[in-house]
């Protein structure tokens, strides 16, 4: 089954950072699950779990969802309140969609740039259990963002599918967008 | 603090993501009130650093491999055999199915495409109303969020400061309340339509035992999950993770449906859930700083108090807001945005927030069957092939229950809080 509906995968640059994001996300969270699930045995079979399986669980988790954040913008799966653009004529609805474009470049730019400045202030402080830096999981903040900015720049003002298209797509495999509205007998 | 709050409608009303809205809308006060910005940064991170948040990819996960590794069809035809017998029968074993399912994902849309792509074809095979059918999955799928485990659950109570134990157990009693109140739905429109329903299979003990012995698997994943949490042997994320483990084992090699080649694409679909959920999470951990630190919790109270002092206006004002909201906004968006801002309030007139907590749970999963934003009416429509707004039409009859038991558990607490009180005293 498609991550996403056939019709709407981006080519080119696009295509290959969203599976490049989505790859290092699905294998951090594949991480997280075998060390949580270490954790785990550890405690009730060997007697103890060591210090550094939860910190390393969270780290893994935040890391996974910074980056799987640009695929996640891509393919609709952002929450979002869609109403508005079906209602608009197509003029306005261009202008909206450079709007939504507009604010979510700004906002992946300033996220990386103010989240790698926070991520550089946090340096010298170390973690308890894992005893790293801070600034390396921080760091997937900065990471993410970048990501999901270079995805709005090769995406541009193009209308994203909806919450509800991702849905329909993801729990039937169904890749006519239209299906739901359609008036059949 | 009235900019940052039209500036955030404003822009979810333009259609920008909610995470999006959150972010620059704190973003735009943070810098008005001269307060340094690196406290956005900080307030992402943290809000993801959280030992019970971290539940949440599992349960995704888990949920996707029960989709995917022949356990919904086993509930099926556990269903089948248990009330095939009555009139209107296929209607009953989706409701019934479906509130199996709902024990084992804790995701409405999952739980609505796994009943509904089983069960639609026989129907259609039987000339059931196929609008009725598809708006009755739909109801089913979203008693996800109600019976434990469930995503929405353990947002609510991390947010809430609540046990996610003891929120999983309070959701019980009102998520089998609404699943009979759907299969009495279900029984009036058979009764009403007569002879199109009346095909119905004979009961037989041995196929409801035969059925019951080879949904076992099945069956075990609630039992190691809520059980396993209440227990106190894993916390809500361990148990999370052992239930994709177990899921894993039973999808590979027991009932061996699942496939190794579909891993990757069940571990990339898994990511890409959690994190459309968990970025709201954090952008919303922005949000709350800023509401707790303009005293708005306070504020609501003091205005709410002028209005009524009675603890059962205030509830049904609250069933009334979330009604709405539910409409207009995903369910885990709206508890992390109302939750913060009504816990306080809800502690200031002497209120349970557990009961509250369940309250809110049952209002947005009520939101899931009503248009325009109905995720299970979306999914159940689109596998019918039928126009949202006829199915959506048809889903009248079991919202209608859907509310009574609402109302029941909003006036009648002790059907939430019974029960955990009960296992928190064993």
């Amino acid at each position: 089954m498609p991550l996403i509906p056939s019709h709407l995968i981006p080519t080119g640059l696009i295509h290959h950072i969203r599976r490049l994001s989505i790859g290092l996300a699905g294998a951090l969270l594949a991480i997280d699950l075998t060390a949580m699930l270490y954790g785990v045995f550890m405690r009730y079979i060997a007697g103890g779990a060591p210090i550094w399986t939860d910190e390393l669980a969270r780290f893994l988790i935040i890391g996974c969802v910074m980056l799987a954040m640009g695929t996640v913008w891509v393919e609709g799966r952002h929450m979002r309140v869609a109403l508005i653009e079906r209602l608009l004529p197509q003029s306005l609805l261009t202008l909206l969609l450079w709007y939504q474009w507009l604010l979510t470049l700004v906002l992946a730019v300033g996220g990386a740039w103010f989240s790698y400045h926070y991520a550089q202030s946090v340096a010298m402080f170390t973690s308890q259990g894992l005893g790293i830096s801070r600034s390396i999981p921080v760091m997937s903040v900065p990471i993410g963002f970048s990501l999901l900015a270079l995805m709005v720049i090769c995406h541009g003002p193009r209308a994203l599918p909806t919450l509800e298209e991702s849905a329909v797509e993801a729990n039937t495999g169904s890749t006519d967008r239209n299906v739901a509205e359609d008036d059949r007998p | 603090m009235t900019i940052f709050i039209t500036l955030f409608f404003l822009m979810i009303i333009l259609g920008a993501p909610i995470v999006f809205a959150m972010g620059v809308s704190g973003v735009a006060y943070i810098t008005m009130e001269g307060i340094p910005i690196s406290i956005v940064s900080q307030r992402l991170f943290s809000g993801l650093d959280s030992f019970t948040i971290m539940a949440i990819p599992f349960f995704v996960f888990a949920g996707l491999i029960m989709e995917r590794g022949g356990i919904a069809r086993r509930m099926i035809d556990f269903a089948t055999a248990l009330v095939g017998w009555v009139r209107g029968s296929l209607l009953h074993v989706s409701v019934v199915a479906g509130t199996g399912l709902a024990a084992i994902s804790g995701s409405g849309s999952a739980d609505t495409a796994a009943t509904a792509s089983l069960m639609l074809p026989e129907m259609r095979n039987r000339r059931y109303d196929i609008d009725f059918a598809a708006g009755l999955m739909a109801a089913a799928g979203s008693l996800g969020p109600v019976i434990p485990p469930s995503i929405m659950m353990i947002v609510l109570a991390a947010v809430g400061g609540l046990s996610v134990g003891d929120v999983f157990i309070a959701g019980v009693v009102p998520g089998l309340l609404m699943a009979m109140g759907l299969l009495i739905a279900a029984y009036i429109h058979a009764r009403v339509h007569g002879g199109t329903y009346s095909q119905v299979s004979r009961f037989s003990f041995k196929q409801l035992a035969l059925t019951a012995f080879r949904a076992i698997p099945a069956f075990l994943m609630p039992i190691i999950i809520v059980g396993g949490i209440i227990g106190g042997v894993f916390t809500p994320t361990e148990a999370a993770s052992v239930a994709v483990a177990v899921g894993l084992i039973v999808g590979l090699f027991v009932y061996r449906e699942l496939k190794w080649k579909e891993l990757p694409t069940l571990v990339l679909r898994a990511a890409a859930i959690s994190a459309s959920v968990m970025m709201i999470i954090a952008a919303s951990s922005i949000f709350s700083w800023l509401i707790a630190r303009e005293n708005i919790p306070q504020q609501l109270v003091v205005f709410l108090q002028s209005i009524t002092d009675n603890p059962l206006i205030f509830l049904a004002l609250i069933n009334a807001t979330l009604l709405v909201v539910g409409m207009f906004l995903e369910s885990i968006a709206a508890i992390l945005i109302l939750v913060p801002v009504l816990m306080p309030v809800v502690e200031s007139y002497g209120l349970d927030p557990l009961h509250v907590g369940v309250i809110i749970i049952i209002n947005l999963s009520v939101g899931m069957v009503t248009p325009p934003y109905g995720i299970t009416l979306f999914v159940a429509s689109s596998i019918a092939e039928r126009p949202v707004i006829k199915v959506a039409s048809k889903a009248m009859l079991p919202l209608a229950f859907m509310i009574a038991v609402l109302l029941i558990a909003t006036y009648v607490p002790s059907l939430v809080t019974t029960l955990p009180e009960l296992v928190r005293n064993q």
